[in-house]
């Protein structure tokens, strides 16, 4: 057996005779043979072949870079090397006699189209949305921000896939502190097998445990680049449009390019409004199962005698009637997501009017508890995020069991056991709560109002208050 | 333990945990003993109050606590703290849990602070925060009964009889005790910031103004003869309130006081820790734990009326002696034998 | 480690909790409440609505206290009668006769009555007046407490609710005066007749009638939203009627310490809402309309604070200004002292508008 036939064996074997790998000797420059290979999945067979011909036609010039081109190079042959260039989609030429192999990258373009973000839509400004390819993405932040002063750096995440990923941020922006906490956890990731955003989230995340997510997940790239100028980093993979943004706030979670497009006024009223509908979204639920179970009294005497009439039938207590409801929600939710379009308005249909009228008129639950479930749903999808939103319509269970135990007393136990870990939450060793922690009176204005000019606000790097002079005239609270 | 402070959150600090408790109840021992002048003697109370602030403030770095007077401070801010959760149960028990039993009330408000004690000192700093809209709120309320007011409960003002004057300015420490934290708090405001002047100033009238109204509003709520059997007067003019979309005013007002006084709790438990850690300790964790667990048995055994009301009619002479004799004298003493945090 | 023990915690507390729970549909809220009777022997009547035929359900019961006339009254009922959403008490002439704080205890002492309720005196027995409630589609206090309320928007009874009773009641330098409800004469409907005196906490036993009612309370500088008055007025052997409307009351009250009097002077500025005679801008009639109102109000002014001195019932409050301003003037007993003041009344009144006519 000769070497060009052996090598093809154990190149083969190397691919445990993958039937997409296409591995074949061609006729090489004066008599001597080659082996081509690559995927025949990943690789545009068509173009491989116009290149291939110009370099043939070099070839017989005898010029010295006959090889090197924007996507083609000649380097040593080895096999892990090999392995690793056609797994990554590219064509690769041995050359026996030469030890050396050329490697010509050229990827099918396996892409979709750049589509506005299903789960992110806005009213104005770019409707550009994130996709898969890494590459594509790194140009729709680039054509946005033109100064070698934005950074990229690669890595790759999962020791068996080894699935390319980029984290960018803004040089001279950023503080060497966030860039090193980063840094070391993506140095830390131990993944084999990487499939799925969310493996990587857990792992760059402070507290996997707890219910808020701590790195802001995007598919625009402009609210990338507003995050960017901030000071913040960006962890895209080659996998999902998704990009986390670290470290964030609370807060954060609240704001949508939206805002920042409309005007000052409008965009101040609608934020305030989504802040508002935090609160609605939690205690509205707990708040009625409170009042009609330990505290009536603070009904006004005609709401109260209504209030009565709805509820004087109802077989269960206030907390499992609202359990039947919310959980009856929480369905029609889920069903309307995995449904096609079409289908899902009529689940809508069915569940809200049918269901939400005829569990009435049966008198399982009162006309009420459908009125503040339907207001707490409304409240809760309001919130641009999806992680936060699931979040909180996740965290009022708790508070409508305590609701019930103790009533008002429940709910500010609550309340203060969610600040607590609100204001020990992290996001990559950075306040979370800020600018509650460390107390800003002025940052905190800014919260609910969109200020006129769009000046990039600073990430609060730690949990003591920095020394700016703006404190210095500060007034008492 | 490292913890620096802003301006702001000083402030924050020392208003939270001085109005924390007391601020539905301390205007009735002051009108009982001070009857219709007590609103005159409150202006004298917090004129002393101020010089008081501005002696702590000048002379500060003498308040060195040596090992003895560390444990002493530790020890009454324990009972302190025993005593104000006994209080809150024992509000909660009367105002709106008359059956949930007392330990259980105890147990959560002890939780809570532990929670927060086991954290950063940061969060027990700057959870009083979130207070402050629901604070703006208890003021605007108490501003609905202004038609029910009778402005001639203001007067006469008898300003001859020195023991009346003297009983009411002790009384009005009520509202002012606990200002030897300023003390504990001020050698971790940042180095750099100015508080003489104008900050302590602007922090004295924003006090003054929030239990001026309190007492002016008391006093010309209620009859003088009426006070001595109400003792929480904040909450009972809440009670008579009614706004068109809620009858009862005072039941969400206890909650919001009970908060209030939840955070004064925790900061109470931080003032501990920064005493207690000054030097490293081994098991930090098992300090704060057993502080909490002392917290809370020690209420248990004085939630009853004979008990709260004993406390209630003594408490303001431990006050004088903690918040104003003592540190006096520690800062005389340390100044004379030129001692000074470094 | 830790969350084994959270489990722990939660399932004691899951288990053991909701002490305080009180079920909204397992309790009849009462929202009128009538006693009559003495210390011991009271009886009290509790109207509630019971949701199934909207109706007004009324129950009566007996004890020696107000308290254990509402034990007595649980007894009856299949829910817990539950006092939270009261809205009005309604006390027999009778009962007020006796201190009246001793029926009210009840209801400042427990946190969940509310306070901000209204009160009132009916004549005679309480029972029908409770019962006349039980046609009415509405909640039975929701009734009276209606019915109380656009009273003191006409300038009938002062807005004072349960708390301003209360304070009242501990005041010795002011008295309460309550309103006061007769019965139609078809026994249907109640009416507002005036207002029940009290001297301390006792009711003395005289009414001020409606239009008294009115002249005190602009003794008192309460207007309300309207305060009319109507008088006839005769010119050339013509009689015309004549209806104002009070709009501002401006008083103030001068006492000299040694003559023990009180200049009380009020200037009342009006607005003419009826005069069939109109031309009120010829100079003669509009003075002479003037004077005569002002003659009227002078001498009914005169005639209420007579009543009230004769009452020993203070329910102007001149007791609280002089403890106030004139602290050497007051005396312990203030009742008998204010019976004995000279009381000077002086009345001008302006006609400041006279609607869209002239």
């Amino acid at each position: 057996m000769d070497r060009v036939e052996y090598m093809m064996k154990s190149l083969q074997k190397a691919f445990y005779h993958s039937s997409d790998l296409t591995v074949r000797q061609v006729d090489w420059h004066e008599g001597n043979t080659a082996i081509l290979c690559f995927y025949a999945s990943l690789v545009d067979a068509k173009e491989v072949q116009k290149v291939l011909d110009t370099i043939y036609a070099r070839l017989d010039t005898a010029k010295p870079f006959w090889s090197e081109t924007l996507i083609t190079t000649l380097e040593k042959f080895s096999l892990p090397q090999a392995i690793e260039r056609v797994c990554q989609g590219e064509t690769i030429v041995i050359l026996p006699d030469t030890g050396k192999m050329l490697t010509l990258t050229i990827v099918n373009e396996v892409r979709r189209n750049l589509e506005e973000p299903n789960n992110e839509s806005i009213l104005r400004g770019s409707h550009e949305g994130l996709i898969e390819r890494v590459d594509t993405n790194l140009a729709l932040i680039r054509r946005r921000v033109n100064n070698p002063a934005l950074v990229v750096k690669s890595f790759t995440i999962g020791r068996q896939t080894k699935t390319k990923a980029y984290y960018l941020y803004m040089e001279g922006v950023i503080k060497p502190e966030t860039l090193q906490e980063m840094e070391k956890r993506i140095e830390t990731l131990h993944i084999d097998y990487f499939y799925s955003t969310g493996q990587l989230s857990d792992a760059l995340e402070d507290s996997v445990l707890s219910p808020f997510p701590q790195l802001l997940s995007t598919e625009h790239p402009d609210r990338v680049v507003a995050n960017l100028v901030e000071g913040k980093v960006v962890v895209m993979t080659d996998i999902s449009p998704t990009a986390f943004i670290g470290p964030v706030t609370f807060f954060s979670f609240y704001q949508t390019p939206d805002d920042y497009n409309g005007r000052v006024v409008v965009g101040s009223f609608y934020k305030i409004v989504r802040l508002l509908s935090f609160i609605t979204a939690v205690f509205l639920p707990a708040f009625y199962i409170a009042i009609i179970s330990f505290h009536f009294e603070v009904l006004p005497l005609e709401l109260s005698n209504q209030v009565k009439n709805d509820i004087n039938d109802i077989p269960y207590r206030p907390l499992i009637e609202a359990l039947i409801l919310e959980i009856i929600m929480e369905l029609i939710r889920e069903s309307s997501i995995r449904l096609p379009q079409s289908v899902g308005q009529t689940i809508g249909i069915v569940g809200g009017l049918v269901i939400g009228d005829a569990i009435v008129s049966a008198g399982l639950v009162s006309n009420l508890m459908v009125i503040v479930v339907a207001l707490t749903a409304i409240s809760s999808y309001v919130v641009p995020s999806v992680e936060l939103n699931s979040t909180i319509r996740m965290i009022r269970f708790p508070f409508m069991v305590l609701a019930s135990l103790f009533g008002f007393l429940g709910i500010v136990v609550g309340v203060v056991i969610l600040l607590i870990h609100l204001i020990n939450l992290t996001s990559l060793k950075q306040p979370y709560f800020s600018p509650i922690i460390p107390f800003q009176p002025k940052a905190v204005i800014k919260i609910f109002l969109r200020w006129p000019f769009f000046k990039p606000t600073v990430q609060v790097t730690s949990f003591q208050s920095p020394k700016d002079e703006q404190a210095k005239n500060e007034d008492t609270p | 333990m490292n913890v620096s402070l802003t301006k702001a959150q000083f402030f924050l600090l020392l208003f939270i945990f001085q109005t924390g408790v007391v601020y539905i109840a301390f205007q009735t021992p002051l009108i009982i003993y001070s009857r219709n002048s007590s609103w005159l003697i409150f202006i004298v109370a917090s004129v002393i109050h101020y010089g008081l602030l501005l002696f702590f403030e000048r002379y500060h770095s003498y308040f060195y606590l040596n090992v003895f007077f560390r444990w002493v401070y530790q020890i009454y801010w324990l009972l302190l703290t025993a005593v104000f959760i006994a209080y809150m149960s024992y509000v909660l028990a009367s105002w709106v849990l008359p059956q949930t039993p007392e330990w259980i009330v105890v147990v959560i408000i002890v939780a809570l602070s532990l929670y927060a004690n086991l954290s950063r000192p940061e969060t027990a700093i700057n959870i009083g925060v979130m207070l402050i809209p629901i604070i703006f709120l208890f003021v605007i309320f108490l501003m609905l009964a202004i038609p029910d007011l009778t402005w001639s409960n203001l007067f006469p003002i008898e300003w001859k009889n020195t023991k009346q004057i003297g009983a009411g300015l002790i009384h009005s420490i009520y509202a002012y005790f606990g200002i030897e934290m300023y003390l504990i708090y001020r050698p971790f405001l940042q180095k750099d910031l100015q508080v003489k002047g104008k900050p302590l100033l602007i922090y004295q009238l924003v006090i003054f103004v929030f239990y001026f109204i309190s007492v002016l509003f008391t006093q010309m709520f209620f009859s003088v003869d009426e006070i001595s059997l109400i003792p929480e007067p904040i909450m009972y003019i809440l009670k008579s309130q009614e706004v068109t979309f809620v009858k009862r005013l005072d039941i969400f007002f206890v909650y919001i006081w009970l908060s209030w006084s939840i955070v004064t709790i925790m900061i109470f438990g931080l003032s501990f820790r920064i005493l207690h850690f000054i030097k490293q300790k081994k098991h930090p964790t098992r300090s704060i734990i057993v502080y909490h667990i002392l917290l809370a048995i020690l209420p248990l055994f004085v939630i009853h009326f004979r008990s709260i009301e004993f406390i209630k009619n003594s408490l303001h002479y431990v006050f004088i002696f903690f918040t104003f004799l003592l540190p006096i004298v520690i800062i005389g003493w340390n100044k004379w034998r030129g001692k000074s945090v470094s | 480690m830790y969350r084994k023990e959270l489990m722990i915690v939660m399932a004691v507390l899951l288990l053991a909790g909701c002490w305080d729970e009180r079920l909204y549909k397992n309790s009849s809220v009462v929202t009128l409440v009538g006693i009559e009777g003495y210390v011991g022997a009271y009886r009290g009547y509790y109207a509630y609505p019971t949701t199934a035929a909207q109706e007004t359900e009324i129950i009566e019961a007996e004890g020696i206290s107000p308290r254990e006339v509402r034990t007595k009254a649980n007894l009856k009922v299949e829910q817990t009668l539950d006092l939270s959403e009261l809205s009005t008490i309604l006390v027999s002439d009778q009962t007020a006769r006796e201190p009246i704080y001793d029926l009210l205890d009840i209801y400042f002492r427990n946190p969940q009555n509310p306070i901000s309720i209204k009160m009132a005196i009916t004549e005679g027995d309480v029972k029908p007046f409770v019962d006349l409630t039980k046609n009415i589609a509405s909640s039975a206090g929701g009734y009276y407490q209606r019915f109380i309320e656009s009273s003191e928007d006409n300038t009938y009874f002062p807005k004072i609710d349960l708390q301003a009773v209360g304070s009242m009641l501990f005041d010795q330098t002011i008295d309460i005066a309550l309103p006061y409800f007769q019965l139609s004469e078809d026994k249907k409907h109640a009416v507002a007749s005036g207002l029940a005196l009290f001297s301390g906490p006792t009711y003395t036993g005289t009414v001020l009638s409606p239009a008294q009612s009115l002249m005190m309370l602009l003794l008192m500088n309460q207007n309300s939203k309207a305060a009319r008055m109507s008088y006839l007025w005769k010119n050339d052997g013509k009689v015309n009627p004549i209806t104002v409307d009070v709009l501002k009351v401006k008083r103030k009250w001068t006492v000299n310490e040694e003559l023990r009097t009180i200049d009380m002077a009020y200037t009342i500025e009006v607005e003419v809402e009826e005069f069939a005679n109109d031309h009120l801008y010829k100079k003669e009639i509009f003075q002479d309309v003037q004077q005569m109102i002002e003659e009227k109000v002078q001498a009914e002014f005169e005639d209420v604070l007579r009543i009230l001195q004769n009452q020993k019932s203070d329910t102007l409050g001149i007791g609280r200004h002089i403890r106030a301003y004139h602290p050497k003037m007051f005396k312990g007993d203030w009742h008998a002292e204010f019976a004995s003041l000279l009381l000077k009344p002086k009345v001008q009144v302006k006609i400041i508008r006279t609607g869209v006519l002239r």
